[in-house]
């Protein structure tokens, strides 16, 4: 999937401690609409179990992740 | 760059039936170092879709008083914290020497030091995001009357609630907490 076309909003979460890589993401959803891609890039270690988790609770679909070196970068669609 | 392309996670979400999960968090101290994990449990749930609601009862009124927020602190006395981890003073300060001027205000900056270079962010600005993703803040009636606070006193958007009223939202809740 050809995320780079669609993703409408970008959230530069590097630098920033768990967890307000998630918190700054659970902001961006809210500004895009259903079906709308938030990418979100962060350095933080745990960020693999949390954005999974944050998915599972929100319901919202994780599309993609990707990490090179320790900065990891997630594609997640608003799913409602 | 590696990728790896994820299953989709299970889409139905948290809580009972489809409704999203709650939160109800009983607020009841106001010092520097005991404002920010409340604050920071209810965002992170309020960014997940969860319904949150905080109570803040006595001293954690001070959390959400227009002058006495930006001067919350960290006590140096009675504080299990107490010293604080610093490399270089291997040594334990007697909890006298926390009772000496100037103490409190050195605990306070060191916390704020430590949080800034976290780059985690200002109680302030905590509240604002609290408030963005709809976190239900109440202020107790009760502490009202008996701290002399005003309603005027408070920031913006707080509700006013007494104890049933509170139990009542909290006995809907997926998960409580007594800070």
């Amino acid at each position: 999937m050809d995320s780079t076309r669609t993703t409408v909003r970008e959230v530069d979460a590097r630098g920033l401690v768990c967890p307000m890589p998630t918190i700054r993401l659970g902001q961006a959803i809210r500004k895009v609409e259903v079906g709308q891609l938030v990418e979100v890039w962060t350095d933080d270690p745990g960020s693999k179990e949390n954005m999974a988790a944050w998915c599972k609770n929100t319901g919202h679909e994780l599309v993609e992740q990707s990490s090179h070196d320790s900065t990891f970068r997630y594609v997640v669609r608003r799913s409602r | 760059m590696k990728t790896e392309t994820m299953v989709a996670p299970d889409l139905q979400p948290a809580g009972h039936e489809g409704q999203p999960k709650r939160l109800a968090l009983i607020v009841s101290k106001g010092t520097l170092d005991q404002a920010y994990p409340p604050l920071v449990m209810a965002t992170t749930a309020a960014s997940m879709g969860w319904e949150v609601g905080i109570f803040f009862t006595f001293y954690g009124l001070d959390i959400v008083h227009k002058e006495r927020m930006p001067k919350l602190s960290v006590s140096p006395i009675g504080n299990p914290a107490m010293p604080p981890p610093l490399k270089k003073i291997p040594m334990h300060i007697p909890t006298l020497v926390g009772a000496l001027p100037g103490m409190k205000s050195a605990a306070t900056k060191m916390m704020k030091s430590w949080v800034s270079k976290a780059n985690l962010v200002s109680i302030p600005e905590l509240l604002d995001i609290a408030r963005e993703l709809d976190v239900r803040m109440f202020a107790c009636n009760t502490t009202l009357v008996v701290m002399d606070v005003t309603k005027e006193d408070l920031i913006e958007g707080v509700e006013f609630a007494g104890a049933p009223a509170f139990l009542d939202f909290a006995g809907d809740s997926d998960v409580q907490l007594f800070i």
